[in-house]
């Protein structure tokens, strides 16, 4: 067995969020990455190595971007604890790349001066050096290096420059601890290092967590020192003595490092002449982008774009699935004799996995603009102008990203909802989270919007699919402003947003993404939902009818699922479905997509002879008894309704009962998601109908 | 392929996607840690 290679350096790559971290952690490591979790708390872990430019190897571990190390949120606390050297497994980094954005530096700056009183040798990768030139910022290279000490590394990650550089740096046989601190006032320079005295026994850097402890809100300080009842009596007296001295413990290293960052930044900063307004592109576009109408108009436009895509371009790959469905199918038939495991095959397998898996260029198309929105920027704009919105009814700012994220899945999105200090906003953003339009529901939208109008123009067609995401938003919207005014009140929080200037998005990151998103859905399909399939394809055809050769339609009726679904017709019923209808939605409680496999096993049962032509068609001409057709328009619209408002996946009722530590969450959201949508379904059928619609 | 063995295999089939859900869903619970690495305790994958 090959002998794990010595650790050369362990380096810890830190910096303010959208920096560039990652991507240059990205560029170091390769393919060459772990991703974990740090004991005791739910934010992931991502270490990866590479080799320095001798061959030595180093060990990568990406933090949690971070604006302070006064921290805020769990992420935040991971990332000063490793630095610390508190993390039990994680040892303390030998040298840390400080990430900078170079078109930002005055703010991120801040955070290198906490990291240089660490006692840590710090390399500073100054990325973004390209946006900084731009934007009209020179940076002097040799005065930031001498002002701070420590080598800098201009870089443009994305295309990978500096790399080398940043490479070379890493492998110096000693890296030295910068001399170049912010001046601290003398009286709180005495108080930190006779805590430090106390501390001394500690493994970190025993200065800083003086300072820390020194600085931090009363609140969490009870926490930090571990209930040690000697040490917290010497905090607040080391903090008595300072407020009689006239210095403010939390404010006063605060402004010590601004203080020192504004003079750094003088002496390194040159900006040259803007365009007459003294405005940058970014600052122009911006303009409209964040305008109160031009914003959301924009906002809505780039959204029906996108699913105008969606319909135009993936019609091709999925007539291309389509046909390698059917060219797979009759092959099956061709080859076996007829009876159950041949049935198993076509319709259970190939029918139920096929039709779900033709909606995978859709999906990929759908990520391809969300993975272009956010690297070029606009992401940011968006949760700008929602913001709006969303303080209006009482939401956290920070709840944009777990929203955003819930359109992909809710999965990610109920996890990312951990940044949100505030328990109440946090709850309230994982109770709406899965009211976003999942990825799981493209599925049955496509193909009730296909037959709800065939013939319309796809600019029809994507309008009604924007309309069913706008109503999931709509609906967080204001179940969260209920939830807020009654159940988990709280006060809501400014949201201090930065705008990051708009840059090109990397294809190559993108296309990775897709990739991995692909990935994820063809494994899904090849799993869980063969495997519902499978066990789908026996309750649609089990018990068979005792009467001699049967008709399909006999089959289906006699099954398990068929009686099923006639039991529960009287609950449906008022919202037009049928007992066919009925057991798709229930099947669609395991995972969303299943319901356009059951159709599609259905109606192949169903219809023998048709086993060509495609779902949507079978589906358009299934009558009710009386000869009316059953996807009405209305139908089909109260179908899609539900759709966005129910809870049906149970991967979501896991992970929220893991997030909150309970069952009462979970249980509550699903009473209340499926009431209102069968609520909402209601009113549109029999609303519809009362209008005169059918 | 006779009917009886068809039978059996598509028998063979939905006790398999069974089994597969029932151990799918026992292996997902056991972290705890709500990394959902499906792994005994938290720990580098």
């Amino acid at each position: 067995m090959a002998e794990a290679p010595q650790i050369f350096r362990r380096i810890a790559i830190a910096g303010n969020p959208n920096t560039g971290k990652s991507t240059i952690f990205n560029a170091l490591t390769g393919m060459r990455q772990k991703v974990g979790n740090y004991p005791g708390v739910t934010v992931e872990k991502k270490t990866g190595r590479f080799f320095g430019s001798h061959g030595e190897t180093m060990e990568l571990l990406d933090l949690p971007g971070s604006y302070s190390l006064q921290v805020r949120s769990p992420d935040e606390a991971v990332s000063r604890d490793v630095l610390l050297g508190r993390v039990p497994d994680t040892p303390r980094p030998d040298a840390i790349i400080a990430v900078l954005d170079a078109s930002n530096l005055d703010r991120h700056l801040y955070l290198v001066a906490q990291f240089l009183e660490l006692d840590i040798p710090v390399i500073v990768a100054l990325n973004m050096v390209d946006v900084a030139e731009q934007r009209g910022l020179t940076i002097d290279l040799l005065a930031l290096k001498n002002s701070l000490g420590v080598p800098v590394i201009p870089m443009v990650a994305s295309r990978g420059q500096g790399l080398i550089e940043l490479k070379q740096a890493l492998s110096r046989a000693t890296l030295h601890v910068s001399e170049c601190k912010a001046q601290l006032p003398i009286v709180l320079e005495r108080e930190v290092s006779a805590l430090s005295r106390i501390l001394k026994c500690h493994a970190g850097s025993v200065r800083s967590e003086a300072m820390l402890l020194l600085s931090i809100e009363d609140e969490r300080l009870a926490a930090e020192v571990n209930g040690n009842p000697s040490l917290l009596t010497e905090i607040h007296a080391a903090r008595e003595r300072l407020k009689l001295s006239g210095l403010d413990p939390i404010a006063a290293p605060v402004d010590a490092r601004y203080a020192w960052v504004s003079e750094v930044c003088a002496s390194v900063i040159h900006r040259r002449g803007e365009d007459s307004h003294g405005l940058t592109f970014t600052d122009h576009v911006d303009q409209i982008l964040t305008h109160k109408l031009w914003g959301w108009l924009a906002f809505v436009t780039m959204m029906a774009l996108m699913f105008v895509c969606i319909f135009v371009v993936a019609k091709w790959p999925m007539d291309w699935i389509d046909g390698a469905k059917d060219w797979l199918a009759n092959l099956v038939r061709s080859h076996m004799a007829d009876g159950d495991f041949r049935s198993l095959v076509v319709d259970g397998v190939i029918g139920g996995v096929g039709n779900v898996v033709i909606f995978l260029p859709q999906i990929l198309i759908l990520f391809f603009f969300l993975g272009l929105l956010e690297d070029s920027g606009y992401m940011a704009r968006a949760a700008f102008i929602m913001d709006r919105m969303m303080s209006r009814v009482g939401l956290h700012g920070k709840s944009f990203v777990p929203l955003l994220s819930s359109f992909a899945c809710a999965i990610p999105g109920i996890m990312a909802t951990r940044t949100i200090e505030n328990r109440n906003d946090r709850f309230v953003t994982i109770l709406v989270a899965p009211l976003m339009s999942c990825s799981a529901r493209l599925p049955v939208y496509a193909i009730m919007i296909a037959l709800l109008m065939p013939a319309s123009s796809v600019w029809a067609k994507a309008g009604v699919m924007l309309c069913m995401y706008l109503l999931g938003v709509a609906a967080a919207f204001v179940m969260a402003g209920l939830f807020k005014k009654t159940i988990l009140r709280s006060e809501t929080p400014m949201l201090l947003l930065e705008l990051p200037p708009y840059r090109a998005p990397v294809v190559r990151g993108i296309v990775q993404r897709m990739w991995e998103r692909a990935v994820v859905f063809l494994r899904r399909a090849g799993t869980v939902i063969l495997a519902l399939s499978v066990i789908l394809w026996a309750l649609l055809n089990y018990p068979k009818p005792a009467t001699p050769n049967p008709t399909r339609a006999d089959v289906l009726a006699h099954s398990a699922a068929g009686r099923f679904g006639h039991a529960i017709e009287p609950v449906i019923a008022p919202l037009g479905y049928d007992w066919k209808i009925g057991i798709g939605l229930v099947a669609s409680f395991a995972a969303r997509e299943v319901f356009v496999s059951t159709m599609g096993q259905i109606y192949n049962i169903e219809d023998a002879k048709a086993d060509n032509e495609d779902l949507r068609s079978r589906m358009r001409d299934e009558r009710r008894a009386d000869g009316t057709p059953i996807f009405t328009p209305l139908t089909c619209l109260s179908i899609m309704v539900f759709f966005v408002l129910a809870m049906q996946c149970l991967s979501t009722v896991a992970i929220v009962r893991r997030e909150t530590n309970s069952w009462r969450w979970p249980l509550f959201q699903i009473a209340y998601m499926n009431a209102l949508a069968w609520v909402a379904a209601f009113i549109v059928y029999q609303g519809g109908h009362l209008l005169g619609f059918r | 392929m006779s009917a009886t063995t068809q039978h059996i295999l598509a028998a063979a089939a939905v006790f398999i996607s069974l089994l597969y859900l029932v151990l799918r869903g026992r292996r997902k619970k056991d972290c705890g840690s709500g990394c959902n690495c499906g792994t005994k305790k938290p720990q580098v994958k």
